[in-house]
């Protein structure tokens, strides 16, 4: 009886959550006691949550290039398409999550050639005997792997330090963090893969990766400053279609260049918006 | 549920699903262009989020949390019998079967667009491919946000099957 009523429980909650829940979180900040089951993430959480999609994008990463390891001895082929979906995957995390690299000096960015290596491994092509071509899949993805991990874990005890943080201070430290990111020109700094012709799909993961921290933390903003919450996301939509249009495609992209100069004026006025966004906080 | 079957598939091999697997397609703003936006669905964690991969919503990061939801939900507390419960799921929970009878099928399947969201790509469990078919993201079809319900096997009249149906 008991698990009669506990299936039919699981199947109306799985309509409860998925109406409700997603329309609550902008109505009330979560106080902070709920319990792990609960979906609402508080203020702090959500900054964390950041932290967590960089650290959980270097893992994915890692997860991908020990897939290619772990392939050795199979079908050339077959590890050829999972190093190419590695190597994608990987690179893109790496650069989704570089904001990270950025704000503590214990966090050191991965060496460019590790990664470089692991995606010239993945291009290489094989007809006949395709030993030397694995071999190199195998070590260079092993390699990427091991940077990869160490990345994340020097991440997490970078964020483990935030967990002690109050609330507003949090809010404030990140805002300030990702309006500094945008507005110094770190997203153009030491480029991984400009020797693979991929300086856009770079700068792009850059800076969209870092836009993914405004959708966690927008419902504690707008709830102090609707307007400012609006200027984010304007700011944001312009910076986002000013990324897309020049970025797309593009094999080198020179600091001076016409496109790098629309972004960097894009990100400047949204690093400004979050500078506001963070004074809505002098607590922190 | 069809017929008064419940399809509880997967339960074991969604408990083992590797935590970083949404990251692996995670694309909140469309980067790559490809007209598919998804985002990963942080839940609470007492004080640490984690990426949620049970329920329509992805509300639980753990069957253990999303059983105390849907017990809450039905006043029925749950934290007691929780090694029961999950015993109890996991016996009644079939093994998924291979994703697709036939390459040709699989062939269909990604040709269609279908393995934007329902992936193909596999973990290993128990020494096994596990083949999900899902991204676990939230996907906006237009009428809020929805996970990319993990098909496990696409056979039989699968491949008719279209959104536009719904």
């Amino acid at each position: 009886m008991m698990l009669t009523r506990l299936v039919a429980a699981t199947t109306c909650v799985v309509l409860y959550v998925s109406t409700v829940s997603a329309q609550e979180i902008k109505a009330a900040v979560p106080s902070a006691d709920q319990g792990s089951y609960d979906p609402q993430l508080t203020a702090k959480e959500a900054v964390l949550t950041n932290w967590k999609l960089a650290i959980s994008g270097l893992r994915a990463g890692k997860f991908v290039s020990d897939n290619v390891v772990a392939a050795h001895g199979s079908p050339y082929k077959r590890i050829a398409q999972q190093a190419e979906f590695a190597a994608k995957t990987m690179l893109l995390r790496y650069a989704s999550s570089y904001w990270l690299f950025t704000l503590d000096d214990a966090l050191a960015p991965i060496d460019g050639d590790v990664l470089l290596a692991a995606l010239n491994a993945s291009q290489l092509g094989c007809d006949s005997d395709c030993s030397n071509a694995e071999t190199q899949l195998t070590e260079t993805f092993a390699a990427a792997s091991v940077a990869l991990e160490n990345a994340a874990v020097a991440a997490e005890t970078a964020a483990a330090a935030r967990g002690g943080l109050a609330d507003s201070v949090a809010l404030a430290e990140l805002l300030t963090d990702i309006g500094s990111y945008l507005e110094s020109d770190a997203w153009l700094q030491d480029l991984t893969l400009t020797d693979a012709g991929l300086d856009g799909e770079e700068v792009s993961a850059r800076i969209i990766g870092t836009l993914a921290v405004w959708r966690n933390i927008e419902p504690f903003v707008g709830m102090r400053s609707q307007e400012i919450d609006d200027a984010i996301n304007l700011a944001t939509n312009k910076l986002l279609r000013d990324v897309r249009r020049n970025t797309r495609g593009k094999e080198v992209l020179a600091e001076d260049s016409t496109e790098i100069e629309t972004i960097r004026i894009s990100a400047t006025a949204a690093a400004a918006e979050f500078r506001r966004a963070a004074e809505l906080f002098p607590e922190g | 549920m069809v017929d008064g079957e419940l399809n509880i598939i997967g339960v074991t091999e969604l408990r083992h699903l590797p935590a970083e697997w949404p990251m692996l397609f995670e694309d909140v703003y469309d980067r790559d262009g490809d007209g598919i936006a998804g985002r990963v669905r942080f839940v609470s964690g007492n004080g640490a989020p984690m990426i949620g991969k049970w329920g329509a919503s992805l509300a639980a990061a753990r069957f253990e949390d999303f059983a105390k939801i849907a017990g809450a939900a039905h006043d029925i507390d749950v934290s007691e019998d929780m090694g029961a419960i999950y015993a109890l799921f996991a016996q009644l929970s079939p093994r998924p079967p291979a994703p697709f009878a036939t390459d040709t099928d699989r062939q269909k399947f990604v040709s269609r667009g279908c393995s934007a969201c329902h992936v193909t790509q596999s973990y290993t469990f128990d020494g096994r491919p596990i083949t999900p078919l899902s991204d676990f993201l939230l996907h906006d079809l237009g009428d809020g946000e929805t996970r990319t319900t993990p098909i496990w096997a696409c056979t039989g009249r699968c491949l008719d099957f279209t959104h536009e149906q719904q």
